[in-house]
C-alpha cells in the first residue's frame, strides 16, 4: 500500500522535476563552456530583458561638440560620434581640436584621436599628465592648458613637456552639454545593447534570480524535490528487491 | 511585473554592470621611469606601430594594442616601457626595463582587478629577469610559473613582457640601422 502511494507521488514529483532538470541541464552545460560559447561577449538586445535589468546609465549623458564631431559620455562609456572608443570612464572632462587631431580629457588620461575617431595615443601619468585633472582648454595663443589639482599646466603634446603655471590662466575651457535628442537616442540604444551579457542571464536563470527572490526559492524547492526523488527512488528499488 | 523590480537592485549593482574595483597604485609610472634612469630620465620617444608591429602585437596579445603610437624612454641602450593589458576586467599597468634584448626589471605599477594582485610580488616578477624572446612565435626563452587564483593576471603580464621585448628589439634595431 505504502509502496503504491510512494510510487504515485514519485511519478508526480518526477514530472514537475523534469521541467527543472531540462532548464538546469541546458543552462548548466552552457555555463560550463562560457569561454567556448563566448557567453560573456554575447550581449542581449531584447528591450524587455534590458528593461527588466534596468540597464541604463547611472548619470545623465553629456557631450562636447568639437568642430563637427561629438565626444560623449554615456554611463562609463566614451563615444566619438556614435563609435565607442573607451569604457570604464568615470568623468569626461573636456575635448578640443589640436591640428588634425582631437584631444579628449577624461579621468587621469588624455586621448589623442584622429578625425575618424581612431585612437592614436593615450597619455597618462607616465607621460606627465598631472594628477587631479579638472579642465582642459586653449589659451588665446592657442596653447593647450590643463587645470589640475595643483594649478594650471601648459603642455606641448608633441614632446609631452608640461609647464606648471604660477597663476590661473585665461583660457577658453572646454564645456560639457547635455546630449541632443537624436544622438542621445542612438547612444542610449548602443549603451544598453552592451550592458547585459548572455552569461549573466543564464547564471540568473540557473539560480532562479531572474525571477527575483521568489525564483531562488523555487529553484531551492526544485533541488529539494530532486533529493526527495533520489530517496524515494532508492527506497522503492530496495523494497522490490526484498 | 513591476513589483519584481524591487528584488533586483542588488543584483543589478553587483552583477550586471562590469564590476568596478579600487585601483592600487604600487608605484607611480613617472617614479618608475625616474628610478630606471637614476633620476635623470631622457625625453620620451614616439613609437608608431607599423603594420608588421601591429600584426606581431596581435599575435601576442590576441587583440590590437588600441593605439597607433606609444611613448617610450631610451638612454644608453636601455629602454623603459609602461604598458597595459586587461587581466579579467581592468588594465594592469606594468613597467619594463630592457637592455641588450633582455628584461632587466618588471614591476606592477597599478593594479585594478579584484583578484590576481599576487603578480606584484618579486617572487613572480623576478622570474622575468634576463628573459628574452626566442623563435618565430616570439615566446619567452623560459617558462613563467603561474600563481593559483591569478592565472589571468599572470598571463596578461607575461604577454606584456613579450610585447615590451618586441618593441625594444624594434626601436634598438631601427636606431642601429
Amino acid at each position: 500500500m505504502l509502496l503504491r502511494i510512494l510510487h504515485r507521488w514519485h511519478r508526480r514529483f518526477g514530472i514537475v522535476a523534469a521541467l527543472f532538470v531540462v532548464m538546469l541541464v541546458v543552462t548548466g552545460l552552457m555555463l560550463n563552456h562560457t569561454d567556448g560559447l563566448k557567453l560573456d561577449r554575447n550581449h542581449i538586445q531584447n528591450a524587455l530583458l534590458l528593461d527588466h535589468y534596468n540597464i541604463n546609465p547611472r548619470q545623465e549623458p553629456v557631450t562636447i561638440r568639437v568642430n563637427s564631431k561629438w565626444i560623449s559620455q554615456v554611463g562609463e562609456r566614451l563615444y566619438f560620434n556614435d563609435r565607442e572608443i573607451r569604457k570604464n570612464v568615470t568623468e569626461l572632462i573636456g575635448a578640443l581640436p589640436n591640428g588634425q587631431e582631437l584631444i579628449i580629457a577624461f579621468d587621469e588620461e588624455l586621448l589623442v584621436v584622429n578625425d575618424e575617431g581612431i585612437v592614436i595615443e593615450s597619455l597618462r601619468g607616465a607621460q606627465g599628465v598631472p594628477a587631479g585633472m579638472r579642465a582642459i582648454g586653449k589659451t588665446i595663443n592657442g596653447n593647450i592648458v590643463v587645470n589640475a589639482a595643483h594649478g594650471d599646466y601648459i603642455v606641448n603634446l608633441d614632446s609631452t613637456e608640461w609647464y606648471e603655471q604660477e597663476d590661473r590662466l585665461e583660457a577658453d575651457w572646454s564645456e560639457r552639454i547635455p546630449l541632443p535628442g537624436e544622438l542621445r537616442g542612438i547612444l542610449l540604444k548602443k549603451y544598453r545593447g552592451r550592458g547585459l551579457t548572455l552569461e549573466r542571464v543564464l547564471l540568473d536563470l540557473h539560480s532562479g534570480r531572474l525571477f527575483g527572490t521568489f525564483g531562488v526559492y523555487i529553484v531551492d524547492a526544485a533541488a529539494l524535490l530532486f533529493l526527495v526523488l533520489a530517496f524515494t527512488g532508492v527506497w522503492m528499488w530496495m523494497s522490490r528487491l526484498k | 511585473m513591476r513589483s519584481m523590480y524591487r528584488y533586483f537592485p542588488l543584483i543589478m549593482l553587483l552583477m550586471v554592470v562590469t564590476p568596478v574595483y579600487p585601483e592600487s597604485v604600487y608605484q607611480e609610472p613617472q617614479a618608475f621611469i625616474e628610478e630606471a634612469f637614476e633620476n635623470a630620465p631622457p625625453k620620451a620617444n614616439k613609437l608608431w606601430l607599423t603594420e608588421d608591429l601591429k600584426a606581431s602585437v596581435r599575435d601576442i596579445l590576441g587583440h590590437d594594442m588600441g593605439v597607433l603610437r606609444l611613448r617610450y624612454w631610451m638612454k644608453a641602450g636601455q629602454t623603459v616601457w609602461i604598458l597595459e593589458e586587461i587581466g579579467k576586467y581592468r588594465p594592469i599597468t606594468t613597467g619594463f626595463v630592457i637592455e641588450n634584448n633582455e628584461i632587466k626589471k618588471v614591476k606592477i605599477l597599478i593594479f585594478r582587478e579584484s583578484r590576481g594582485w599576487e603578480v606584484r610580488y618579486p617572487f613572480f616578477t623576478d622570474q622575468f629577469s634576463g628573459a628574452s624572446l626566442q623563435g618565430e612565435n616570439l615566446d619567452l626563452d623560459r617558462p613563467i610559473d603561474g600563481i593559483s587564483g591569478a592565472t589571468l593576471s599572470v598571463s596578461a603580464v607575461t604577454r606584456l613582457a613579450r610585447v615590451a621585448l618586441l618593441f625594444h628589439q624594434h626601436v634598438t634595431k631601427a636606431g642601429s640601422s
